[in-house]
């Protein structure tokens, strides 16, 4: 009945408190009393140990579920590839994945979900925001949620990024969150745009600078202030310690050995720098692997592409379990839809949403689960079919986020997952 | 309820409610024209009816007499109308041109002379395409297009309601083909139609209706959803495939809207086109017969119905009838001139949600009425109001001592308490007149019921009779044939002599047919009788229900007149806000009193603690004296004790000499009485003589010896005492410290609460600053939006002036075989098109980082880290730096005084002069940057641009 209204919301609150409590740091802003800052550090060390975050690998295109997580050999439809065991006893994956294999007992699998999309871009909104594509609606992607719901920090680095080849600007996929949970791109090469001082400047030089203007901030606000002009003030002081900590952002500065473990080739790259960005507390990192869309030439696209994913996959398991990152740390590796069981004239598989798997790891799950079965030709959800509402509760969840809850945008209360979804409460731990 | 009572308070009521008219004559109600040639220039308004003024009167009796904030200065003011309505902050010449205007009316006359500059077009087009379209981009139509549009529309001096009629009729064809813009790139999907009709021109954001009634907001419902659905429902994108698929806008002449909710088992039901408001599309032409299409739907072709249901709202939309659209409009305008609408979010109007102040808002939606939509004189009158050219400052007086909140609330309860009672006490009063006509409804129903049946049983009675009637027609002509039979029979018999028994049966048959004829007239003849009663009961029935439902009429009217006399519900949300910010002031107080009692505690408890640690520091200094004093006695005692005991070694060595002595000394006299030597004897006696005397001084030897022994017990016990003080002490130090110490940890608790104080503190400020935003006491600071930050950035930069030259070297390069002519218009409208573009890349460039999402209100604020990177690193932003002909970094440095570096650099970017301290910061900045002058203002300037006072509206 009661809605609540902008300024008064809880979250609002908590992340006013958080902000008021961080201003320690920032002892130099007028009329505000500071606080020490070990106290904020000790604060931020402390959530940092419970914060759950998520680290997505997504195969673009549309990655063929017989080739990877959910194999028919000897069917119909089977294709050219055996099926190997893996670390769990029963369940087995394609031969093409054999360094996965050795980790099924850190995952679990989903082999029946059905987004009932054919098309590329309306899959993948289905299966990147948890819903339906919608003229009335935009909703926002996985990673703004989680970005959004595990905040509680006072971290300054940014909640949601999607690694790239190239390092590029903010994406526009947190609709109603707004543009502070959007995706900032950051490259395996460029690091953190715009996280350098222009050229000629020195720490000196932009220190004077920085004083200048904070001289310039006092006399405006001691007529005065507001959460607002608050939040201005600390975008600055955030972007000088991005600047401090831009070398979290730089893949180079991993050793190279631990490179060759993940593989020398750009998912590699994108992988080890999501392990990097995940290990210092970012929430939401996303990499990509492409080239999936295999309407010709399935097999040997697959075994090229999973070939550079197996390895990169199982040096990520391997690295995040060695740092004991993977007891906090939700891996998912999801693709917008898979590929039809049945095998077209050039040797491909087309679009296929209505049966194809994803396979996760990590925190929050029932290690070596399998969810779900297809029939024996591939073309029917035989057990317990899943969809994308489905799923974003199963994430959220395995996250300590209750997906029920909702959202207080601006007075309007907004369901945080999609209301007609249910968590997989048997794949969750 | 007896009637003549009814009557009594009828007579009353009608009365009341005639006074009460009489005294507030409406004006009538204005035409509105819906071509725009019709709109003529609104005169000023200066009367005292004039809407500025109506404004001022109605925020000065909604708040607090003490809390007034003052009039802003002429700076504050320039940049804030320039930026409102032209979007962008004034450079250094128009800022001083302003302040140095010898007019009295300077504000009103710089607020016109803005509002007819074609600047005011180009940013109200944005304004306009931002609020319509929400950054969705060029789908279908290209961006450039409906911004031309919009212009256009702006420069002819269209009414806000005509625009949006014209653009929720638009179907892509003619000349304003782009105002389809709002339809097609929504890809006319009727969801998405009535999601953003509700939302942008009536305030509703209906998006949860779609599937049930609002499960929060009681007055969202299901069937508005689909009554307003039902005006699109029937258009539908079309491309047209004989001219490259350009996208028009299709109709058709069927289609319903037929909806369900989710949540509730109630069958499907089927929406009548309407508004919220009872505007029903009630007169839905018939075609029968006949087509009723202009064309026909088909392939090749986008169907025009003669009727078109999305005209239709279009027009009832925005008809003076529709009080929520002239509601949402005005808190639209009123929004983009102080930062936030009355209702906030302006989409989110329902009655949980009410206007921080209803009457303002009644009295803006009613000016926007009688200024007929013209944007113009509705801004230019909020722009006059004193509340818009208030100061940013936060009001100079506290929110007065507790003691007059205390009272001030008590008082604000009591009047809610009032119209609550008074609410119920209506309630009360209307309910007599509500039970009245509910039993009047209800006898008319009975009525209807009874008449219903009697009708019924007619009918029936009827049918018995006609089926009677038919029968009877059916006997009576087998009456006829048997007779035709017998006829027949007897004459071919005639001959015969005896009867055939045939004969006899068919006589008898006959006989059978004549009874069963007779039967059936009688019964007809019953029947018709019963009917006839029937018809008479019928009519009477019928003449009673005049009677009744000419009561029931006047039961209504008596209840439509009591209404009016004493409406109820008058909105108590009004008080309940007053009271919330009462409230709220209290609370800021409070919670002020305890961060200075705290405080106070803090200090005092400092000084407690100051006082404790001297203590201690003193009882640790009578210590160290006491340890001092005690070694220095136990030396001695120690020193005392070896003196005995050399003194007792010395009486004892005596002692035995003495002895030794003695053994000689007898030894000798035995010897010398043997020998009886004389001289020995006198020997011997002298040596006795000698030993009586040593004895004698060992004895006086051992009395000092005793003596020394008591004065060593002495100084031992002196030892012991000062020893048992010194452990005393050392016990009280220890407690001083201890006390110290628990003092610390009081102090550090203390610090503690005061910093948690501290932040509580500032959240209940944050609610009291929006608290006084929202009722308009503290003006808003308002984020600037992307558009205003690049306008802004160029014209506090000067990099118009660069962007000038440089649109004539593109035009150049361009036009190599041509001379420029600055005259001639072509050239003219070529160079704005190259100025534009620079202007639209540093627009973009902002749009990119700060903008909300596509699709999602625009207005939001964000600062996030990325922006201030961008600010603080990004190429572009230093190349805006770069000293080029015509910028202001460029004419700062040619500047020689320092004075005049800080004057120029504060007026133009944050358009006013520096502070003594400002210009001290300024000429420090550069003293120690002699090296590099050029470096040194940069910095200074980007200091500025960055400056939390560049970012908003202040």
């Amino acid at each position: 009945m009661k809605a609540k209204y902008a300024c008064q919301s809880l979250s609002h609150t908590i992340a006013r408190r958080d902000f008021l409590g961080a201003l320690g740091g920032a002892g130099a802003i007028a009329g505000m009393n500071t606080i020490p800052a070990f106290q904020s550090q000790l604060l931020a060390a402390q959530v940092a140990a419970k914060k759950k975050r998520v680290l997505t690998v997504f195969l673009s295109g549309g990655a063929s579920q017989l080739e990877t997580w959910d194999p028919k050999p000897g069917t119909l439809n089977g294709g050219p590839f055996r099926a190997i065991p893996t670390s769990v006893p029963g369940v087995h994956i394609s031969e093409l994945l054999p360094l996965s294999a050795q980790h099924m007992h850190r995952m679990a699998l989903i082999r029946s979900v059905n987004t009932a999309e054919s098309d590329h871009g309306r899959s993948r909104y289905r299966i990147e925001r948890g819903h339906k594509k919608s003229p009335t609606a935009d909703y926002p992607h996985l990673g703004a949620l989680v970005a959004k719901t595990t905040e509680l920090d006072k971290s300054t680095l940014p909640g949601h990024i999607h690694v790239s080849s190239g390092s590029g600007s903010r994406g526009s996929n947190a609709a109603y969150l707004g543009p502070k949970y959007s995706s900032i791109a950051v490259g395996t090469s460029g690091g953190l745009r715009n996280s350098q001082l222009p050229g000629g400047m020195t720490a000196t030089l932009n220190d004077s600078r920085q004083s200048f203007r904070r001289m310039a901030n006092e006399q405006f606000l001691q007529r005065r202030r507001t959460a607002e002009t608050d939040a201005y003030l600390q975008s600055f002081e955030q972007a000088e310690q991005l600047m401090q900590e831009r070398d979290l952002f730089d893949v180079s500065k991993e050793p190279s050995k631990l490179l060759e473990e993940y593989g020398d080739h750009d998912l590699g790259k994108q992988c080890l720098l999501a392990r990097r960005l995940v290990e210092h507390g970012i929430s939401y990192v996303q990499v990509s692997h492409s080239n999936y869309d295999t309407h010709a030439e399935n097999f040997n696209f697959h075994i090229e592409q999973l070939g550079e994913f197996d390895q990169a996959f199982s040096a990520l398991i391997t690295d995040l379990d060695r740092r004991g990152l993977l007891e906090s740390t939700l891996v998912l590796v999801l693709t917008e839809f898979g590929r039809t069981p049945k095998i077209n004239n050039r040797y491909g598989r087309d679009h296929w949403g209505r049966g194809f798997s994803i396979a996760m790891a990590g925190c929050g799950l029932q290690h070596g689960g399998v969810i779900g079965a297809m029939s024996d030709d591939g073309m029917q959800i035989k057990d317990r079919e899943v969809n994308q509402a489905d799923l974003f509760h199963t994430y959220l969840e395995a996250l300590g986020i209750d997906p029920t809850a909702e959202f207080d945008i601006g007075g309007r209360m907004i369901p945080i997952a999609d209301p007609t979804g249910e968590a997989i409460e048997e794949l969750l731990a | 309820m007896e009637l003549g009572k009814i009557t009594i308070l009828l007579l009353l009521a009608i009365q009341i409610a005639i006074g009460e008219l009489s005294a507030e004559v409406p004006n009538p109600p204005a035409e509105v024209p819906n071509s725009p040639a019709e709109v003529p220039n609104p005169p000023v308004q200066e009367s005292a009816n004039a809407l500025h003024l109506k404004i001022n009167r109605v925020v000065a009796e909604t708040s607090l007499p003490e809390l007034k904030s003052e009039q802003c200065d002429d700076y504050e003011f320039v940049r804030r109308v320039y930026l409102d309505l032209v979007g962008r902050s004034p450079n250094i010449e128009e800022v001083t041109s302003f302040v140095e205007r010898q007019s009295e009316n300077r504000r009103s006359e710089l607020i016109d002379e803005l509002l007819q500059s074609p600047e005011f077009v180009d940013h109200f087009a944005s304004v306009l395409d931002i609020m319509l379209m929400e950054r969705r981009g060029g789908k279908r139509i290209a961006q450039t297009d409906w911004i031309a549009f919009l212009k256009k529309t702006l420069r002819e001096q269209w009414a806000f309601d005509h625009i949006v009629q014209t653009v929720v009729a638009a179907n892509g064809r003619g000349e304003n083909r782009a105002a389809a813009k709002f339809v097609l790139d929504r890809d006319v999907e009727p969801n998405a139609l009535t999601r953003d009709i509700a939302r942008i021109f009536l305030g509703r954001d209906l998006q949860c209706a779609q599937c049930h009634d609002h499960p929060n907001i009681t007055d969202y419902y299901q069937s508005e959803y689909y009554e307003l659905h039902a005006f699109l429902t029937r258009s539908y994108l079309f491309e047209d495939p004989a001219d490259k698929k350009t996208p028009y806008v299709g109709e058709k002449a069927v289609g319903e809207s037929e909806y369900q909710s989710v949540f509730t088992e109630d069958p499907t039901a089927r929406a009548i086109p309407g508004l919220p408001g009872d505007l029903t599309l009630d007169a839905e032409p018939r075609f029968e017969g006949e087509t009723a299409y202009v064309i026909e739907p088909s392939k090749d072709a986008a169907g025009q119905p003669k009727f078109s249901r999305r005209i239709e709202l279009a027009r009832i939309l925005t008809s003076p009838a529709n009080d929520l659209f002239a509601r949402n409009v005005a808190n639209r305008l009123w929004g983009h001139m102080m930062g936030r609408g009355l209702v906030h979010p302006v989409d989110f109007d329902h009655s949980e949600n009410p206007p921080a102040n209803p009457q303002l808002l009644e009295v803006l939606t009613d000016g926007l009425r009688e200024c007929r939509f013209d944007i113009r004189a509705f801004l230019s009158q909020v722009a006059r109001s004193k509340v818009y050219q208030s100061s940013v400052d936060a009001p100079t007086q506290t929110p007065s001592s507790q003691a007059n909140l205390s009272r001030a609330i008590a008082q604000a309860e009591r009047q809610l308490q009032q119209v609550k009672d008074d609410n119920q006490a209506a309630k009360a009063f209307l309910n007599p007149f509500e039970q009245a006509l509910g039993d009047r409804k209800a006898q008319l129903a009975d009525l209807d019921t009874e008449i219903t049946a009697k009708s019924a049983e007619r009918n029936e009675l009827l049918k018995k009779i006609q089926e009677l009637e038919k029968n009877a027609v059916a006997l009576k002509k087998s009456l006829a044939d048997s007779e035709e039979k017998l006829a027949a029979k007897s004459k071919q018999d005639e001959e015969s002599t005896e009867v055939p028994p045939e004969v006899a049966k068919l006589k008898s048959a006959v006989e059978a047919a004549k009874q069963a004829v007779q039967e059936h007239t009688t019964a007809v003849g019953t029947n018709q009788a019963s009917s006839a009663e029937l018809l008479r009961k019928l009519a009477a029935l019928k003449s009673r229900r005049i009677g009744i439902a000419d009561s029931v009429a006047e039961a209504r009217g008596a209840l439509l007149a009591a209404r009016r006399m004493q409406a109820t519900d008058r909105p108590a949300s009004h008080h309940q806000q007053h009271l919330a910010y009462l409230k709220a002031a209290n609370k800021v107080v409070e919670s002020q009193r305890d961060l200075e009692q705290i405080g106070e505690e803090l200090i005092q408890n400092q000084q407690t603690l100051k006082t404790q640690v001297q203590r201690r520091d003193q009882v640790q200094a009578t210590m160290a004296e006491m340890k001092e004093r005690e070694a220095a006695l136990q030396e001695s005692y120690a020193q005392s004790m070896e003196k005995l005991a050399a003194k007792r070694k010395e009486s004892t060595d005596r002692k035995q000499t003495i002895d030794e002595l003695a053994v000689a000394l007898e030894r000798s006299q035995q010897l010398a009485q043997a020998l009886a030597d004389e001289q020995l004897l006198e020997l011997v006696q002298s040596t006795t003589n000698r030993h009586k005397k040593l004895q004698t001084e060992l004895a006086q030897f051992d009395a000092q010896i005793a003596q020394l022994q008591n004065a060593s017990v002495e100084a031992k016990r002196v030892t012991e005492t000062a020893k048992a003080a010194r452990v005393n002490t050392e016990k009280a130090f220890q407690t001083a410290v201890e006390s110290v110490h628990k003092q610390e940890t009081q102090l550090a608790k203390l610090r503690e609460q005061k910093r948690s104080a501290e932040v509580e503190f500032q959240l209940i400020d944050d609610d009291w600053i929006d608290t006084q935003e929202r009722r308009l006491i503290m003006r808003r600071l308002k984020p600037l939006s992307p558009e205003q930050m690049a306008g802004t950035t160029i014209s506090a930069l000067r990099l118009d002036q660069l962007y000038r030259s440089s649109a004539e070297s593109d035009w150049k390069k361009n036009n190599k075989d041509v001379e420029l002519n600055r005259e001639d218009p072509k050239h003219q409208s070529q160079l704005k098109g190259f100025f534009d573009k620079r202007v639209a890349q540093v627009r973009d460039t902002f749009i990119s980082l700060y903008a909300a999402p596509a699709g999602a209100p625009q207005d939001v604020f964000s600062a996030t880290a990325d922006q201030a990177l961008f600010l603080a690193n990004d190429s572009r932003v230093q190349s805006w730096l770069t000293p080029a002909e015509g910028t202001l970094v460029k004419h700062l440095i040619d500047l020689e005084s320092v004075d005049e570096i800080a004057r120029s650099m504060f007026l133009g970017i944050l358009c006013r002069p520096p502070t003594d301290n400002e210009i001290n910061a300024s000429k420090n900045h550069l003293a120690t940057r002699n090296d590099d002058r050029t470096k040194a203002i940069q910095e200074m300037v980007w200091g500025l641009i960055s400056s939390a006072e560049f970012r908003f509206n202040h």
